[in-house]
């Protein structure tokens, strides 16, 4: 093709999307009905979005796995109609996942942006160092106005403690259960729950008295609901997941982590923004529940061991299964 | 001037949480931004950018989970790695424009005049186009996507998507030729 066939195409082509865009901008999100995928489908998916332009990319990954705001990401990526671009690619990569009349539900597209992640992490990682970087005189000054004083890791660790601190002061002064139960607040301490503005860490603090931490395999899942079946088991650094599916492609995941690898483990993190966290009682053991689009997701701990369970499935079986995990 | 800016509203602890970072991944990110970018000039441009915007954001980054800071971090390396690549082409364009402008004496109103009208009337049939389509036209021409790429996309062979491209500009030309009213 003559290069300026090209040059009027990619012009023209532009205007068209400017337009399909402000478009998209105005789709109502809310009203979209959500579908999640299968494993199989997120792992496309994932590849997918591996396959289209940064910005695109930068669009979804700021959106799914850090939950930046609308705003937040046009300043980080310095683009313009962000919420149009977001819309437009949910739309199209459900197309291109074949749902015909539903978007990728947002738990789907979280899993999917976090595998993308990985991927590039994995490339960043794997990054050859050939060059010493030779800054230019002025950068160096700059980055000299900012050189520190104190040890970084540790300001910033009692910054992040201050808060984690002051959310567990608020938590207590509001709860009745733990102001009347001495035994109520003591489970309490067996969980730090670290509530930044849109994540919540899950991290159990009970160490102490597992001087003797079992096998995660020796933890049984005696209940899984009617049609679930075992798809897949993968055990590596202190993490064993079991996950089950059923005929509808719906999923279950369950993890058990030991606890005292968990500072170093993503999957303790949860996006819970606009998510009320329900606390329970499971077998004796306090345990975190909540709900995202049609995903539930519980969190405890027994026998030194952190067991999340998140499925497509309703509350009560989700409840069950918690409670049906034995060693 | 921004970054001094920057740096006069930002607590003792965000300053130390941008050196931390500085001093774990400016080696790096330096490199893969050489990698792409094969000029050490446009590499330490890079890095700076994406310096300066861990500044502005340095609270939004200290309020992720700890494990989720660096991948946060290298997402804005590679948006600013391929703004540098956008300018790149802008400053080609630019040049283009600039040669034009000095030795073009045939540039005449009218002609110009005719040269929106054509674009208008193709607009409007790229617009009359399907949505898979027109996806294709954006793949291609707008995001300068390779056949190859597009084929993974549509879970088509490369020789498929190539023939598509084809089928999809004759289309457009006939929509062309019908007066761009075909849709």
């Amino acid at each position: 093709m003559p290069e300026k066939v090209e040059d009027i195409m990619k012009e023209v082509g532009g205007l068209s999307l400017q337009a399909e865009l402000q478009r998209m901008a105005k789709w109502d999100r809310d009203s979209v009905l959500r579908q999640p995928l299968s494993l199989l489908q997120i792992k496309q998916l994932a590849n997918k979005i591996s396959l289209l332009p940064f910005e695109y990319q930068g669009i979804l990954l700021f959106k799914h796995c850090f939950n930046n705001t609308i705003s937040g990401i046009e300043e980080m990526l310095g683009t313009e109609n962000a919420q149009g671009k977001l819309n437009y690619l949910e739309k199209l990569l459900s197309g291109l996942l074949g749902l015909r009349d539903a978007w990728i539900a947002t738990a789907s597209m979280e899993e999917a942006c976090n595998l993308v992640l990985e991927g590039i992490m994995k490339e960043y990682d794997s990054a050859k160092i050939v060059y010493k970087p030779e800054y230019s005189k002025s950068f160096r000054q700059k980055l000299k106005e900012i050189s520190i004083k104190k040890s970084p890791a540790k300001v910033f660790l009692f910054v992040a403690k201050q808060v984690a601190i002051f959310l567990l002061v608020l938590f207590l002064a509001f709860s009745s259960v733990l102001v009347v139960s001495v035994e109520a607040r003591t489970k309490f301490f067996d969980w730090v729950l670290e509530t930044f503005p849109e994540f919540s860490l899950f991290q159990s603090q009970n160490n102490a008295d597992q001087n003797d931490p079992i096998e995660l395999t020796d933890l049984n899942i005696n209940y899984v609901p009617d049609g679930f079946v075992l798809s897949d088991m993968q055990e590596s650094g202190g993490i064993l997941s079991y996950r089950y599916v059923n005929e509808n492609n719906m999923r279950i995941t369950i993890r058990f982590v030991r606890s005292s690898g968990s500072m170093s483990s993503y999957y303790n993190y949860y996006n819970t923004e606009k998510v009320g966290i329900e606390d329970l009682d499971i077998k004796g053991i306090r345990a975190y529940m909540w709900q995202i689009d049609e995903v539930m997701l519980i969190v405890w701990s027994q026998d030194g061991v952190e067991c999340h369970i998140v499925g497509e499935i309703n509350k009560e079986e989700i409840i069950k299964m918690a409670e049906n995990i034995t060693k | 001037m921004i970054i001094i800016l920057v740096i006069g509203v930002m607590s003792e602890a965000e300053k130390d949480l941008v050196n931390q970072i500085f001093s774990k991944m400016n080696v790096k990110m330096y490199n893969i931004s050489f990698r792409i970018l094969r000029s050490h000039s446009d590499a330490e441009e890079a890095v700076s950018q994406t310096f300066l915007k861990i500044m502005e954001h340095i609270e939004k980054i200290a309020s992720l989970p700890c494990p989720q800071r660096e991948p946060y971090c290298v997402i804005i390396l590679r948006n600013e790695t391929m703004n540098i690549i956008r300018q790149r082409k802008k400053a080609v364009y630019a040049e283009d424009i600039d040669y034009f402008e000095h030795n073009d004496e045939s540039y005449n109103v009218e002609e110009e005049y005719i040269k929106t009208v054509e674009k208008e009337k193709l607009l409007s049939c790229v617009d009359s186009l399907p949505e898979d389509e027109r996806n294709f036209i954006y793949f291609r021409f707008v995001h300068d996507m390779s056949f190859k790429k597009i084929a993974e996309l549509l879970d088509i062979t490369e020789e498929a998507a190539k023939k598509r491209g084809q089928r999809i500009l004759k289309k457009l030309r006939s929509y062309y030729e019908g007066g761009g009213q075909n849709a």
